[in-house]
């Protein structure tokens, strides 16, 4: 054997393969603090909110409280949405700078040089950051999510049994379980929609030496503007905008917004229904597919940028 | 591969890299034998840091570079369960923990023993829940080299790991260093400017300069090979005759530097000195260096 060369894996020193990425995307929670404080003072925000308009607003839910179910379940599954759609939102806006931040900072703080001297791949580097952005940060958005409904929900019902609702409705106005299931589901398309734009952000804060963040949307801008002077047509910006767009609005057609339908008869409202909400936003998409590819090439980039770079 | 290079810890051939139009490896041979200290000396923009990035596996190059065994800029991570490096002065973020830096170099690295880090570290006033950025720079260089010292590496490299500290922590660091780490099995490449201090601590020795290595030789050899005569006034004709590869002025007398020249003719011309790392530098590397001789030592 030569003496000289590395030795050979001995048995009991092999770390597991799961192991060192765990401690790597741990390591991103360490230092973007951000993606666990952010929703939960939203979560704080939201939950004030809720109190202080439960304590102040007695007099037109005991109104409400006189009303039939269907209208008071439609106002709760109102409220319901809206708190998905605020953190889904804030999540994302979260993500966008997390994802910014993720290659840039260890540059600037010269901290690359420590990173690189580990025994650990640009590879799984920059896998674990992506994981931070499609898995970590859609399960937190899920878990505060459903934490916040479910406050809501009881100070909903206790405002509920002060005004006086009868005892059979007082629950009445929830939502069915599996519609948490298909939030996750909502969460987890969303990640895909977004995974290119993911790749992007990554690169860029792999890429860029400085003002990621102009980086970010200067070259996409620019590109937009160069095919509407040029061939006088907008496909880039609006296949852009759909796929940002289609990224958010799944969640809106997962999580309960009420839909109104009329009929010749009447008005009929159904507050968790999932049909007639379809924005074209599910996994028949071909545009879904394709994003993925570009994000699977974006990514690809950036983990070869990433060999590369230095201390800026 | 001959029967030597089989020992070679680092070995290049024809090394080079360019930056744009500037060469900053211009076909560097070098040879690293398994357990040596060897200290990498040379000016400001000489190559040295490029040198040893090529080493690390962190940027390309033209040439031969095997280091145990592999290519660097190929099997970097594979490179890095066995080598460690201290590129510079502060790497360490400063949103660290100091428990989270065990934690993640522990989890990350099969080679690390926590305990021999935790043993390090009580002999510090380093707080496990102090952040980096809460340190001063003397206890995060502390903090790195136990992180480091407790990887079972074969070859460390240091690239001006004492940059800015005082000099109660930059003897402390290679003490610690000869102390409790460097032994056989281990090798070191360090590269410093303050070369007097470490010069003791060295077994081997290299100088840079634009992008070429213009001397390598251990210490022994290097104390056989050069002496320094601060020559009797009246005898300098006769030394200077002798082909002195550097002169300078010490306290008056001329101090002439001779390589390979036999101790007992030269003892005649006056007083044999050993000459010093730096003085060599100077000798060697201060003439081509052109209008800031010297700055390196």
């Amino acid at each position: 054997m030569n003496a000289t060369s590395l030795t050979a894996e001995a048995p009991g020193e092999a770390v597991s393969a799961t192991r060192p990425f765990l401690w790597l995307v741990r390591r991103e929670l360490w230092e973007h603090r951000s993606i666990v404080w952010a929703p939960l003072i939203a979560a704080g925000v939201i939950l004030l909110g809720a109190l202080f308009n439960a304590l102040n607003l007695t007099g037109s839910v005991r109104m409400l409280g006189q009303l039939e179910v269907m209208p008071r379940r439609e106002l709760f599954a109102v409220i319901h949405s809206a708190i998905a759609g605020l953190v889904a939102i804030l999540m994302f806006v979260v993500a966008w700078f997390y994802a910014l931040d993720a290659m840039y900072n260890e540059r600037r703080d010269r901290s690359i040089l420590f990173w690189k001297s580990l025994p650990v791949s640009d590879t799984e580097t920059v896998l674990a950051k992506l994981f931070i952005l499609i898995i970590v940060v859609p399960a937190i958005a899920f878990v505060v999510t459903l934490a916040v409904q479910c406050l809501v929900a009881v100070v909903f019902s206790a405002t509920m049994l002060f005004v006086g609702g009868s005892d059979a409705s007082l629950w009445s106005h929830l939502p069915p379980a599996w519609l948490a299931l298909n939030f996750l589901y909502a969460l987890a398309l969303q990640g895909l929609w977004l995974a290119p734009v993911y790749g992007w952000l990554l690169l860029v804060s792999a890429w860029s030496r400085r003002q990621p963040f102009l980086w970010s949307v200067l070259p996409i801008s620019a590109l937009v503007l160069l095919e509407r002077i040029t061939f006088g047509t907008g496909y880039i910006g609006r296949g852009i905008g759909h796929q940002v767009m289609s990224g958010l609005l799944v969640i809106g057609s997962h999580v309960g917004v009420p839909v109104i339908r009329m009929h010749e008869e009447g008005v009929e409202v159904m507050p968790w229904a999932m049909d007639g909400l379809d924005a074209g936003t599910g996994l028949d998409q071909p545009q879904l597919w394709i994003g993925l590819l570009v994000a699977l090439i974006l990514v690809a980039a950036t983990v070869w940028i990433r060999r590369w770079r230095e201390p800026i | 591969m001959s029967p030597i290079d089989a020992t070679a810890v680092i070995r290049a051939r024809a090394l080079r890299k360019r930056y744009g139009a500037t060469v900053a490896l211009d076909g560097v041979d070098l040879r690293v034998p398994e357990g040596r200290m060897v200290g990498l000396i040379g000016p400001n923009g000489a190559g040295k840091t490029t040198a040893l990035k090529a080493i690390l596996g962190l940027t390309p190059y033209e040439g031969e570079l095997v280091v145990l065994g592999v290519d660097p800029w190929r099997q970097r991570e594979r490179l890095m369960r066995e080598v460690c490096f201290i590129a510079d002065v502060a790497v360490l973020p400063r949103w660290l923990r100091v428990q989270q830096a065990l934690d993640f170099v522990a989890g990350v690295h099969p080679r690390f023993d926590r305990a021999k880090a935790e043993s390090f570290l009580a002999r510090t006033a380093i707080k496990r829940q102090s952040r980096v950025g809460e340190l001063s720079k003397g206890m995060v260089t502390q903090l790195h080299l136990a992180l480091v010292m407790a990887i079972d590496a074969r070859l460390l490299v240091l690239d001006e790991p004492t940059l800015g500290l005082d000099i109660l922590y930059r003897k402390q660091f290679y003490d610690t260093l000869l102390n409790d780490y460097f032994d056989h099995s281990r090798t070191i490449l360090v590269t410093t400017h303050q070369v007097e201090e470490i010069q003791h601590v060295l077994t081997d020795v290299m100088f840079m300069n634009r992008g070429r290595i213009v001397l390598d030789c251990s210490m022994e050899d290097l104390e056989e090979r050069y002496v320094e005569v601060l020559v009797h006034p009246e005898r300098l004709s006769a030394a200077r005759a002798l082909g002195p590869i550097h002169e300078s002025q010490v306290f008056g007398r001329s101090a002439l530097l001779f390589e390979g020249v036999e101790r007992d003719r030269l003892a005649q011309l006056g007083e044999l000195r050993s000459p010093g790392i730096a003085d060599l530098f100077v000798a060697m590397i201060g003439g081509q260096h052109g209008e800031r001789p010297g700055e390196a030592a």
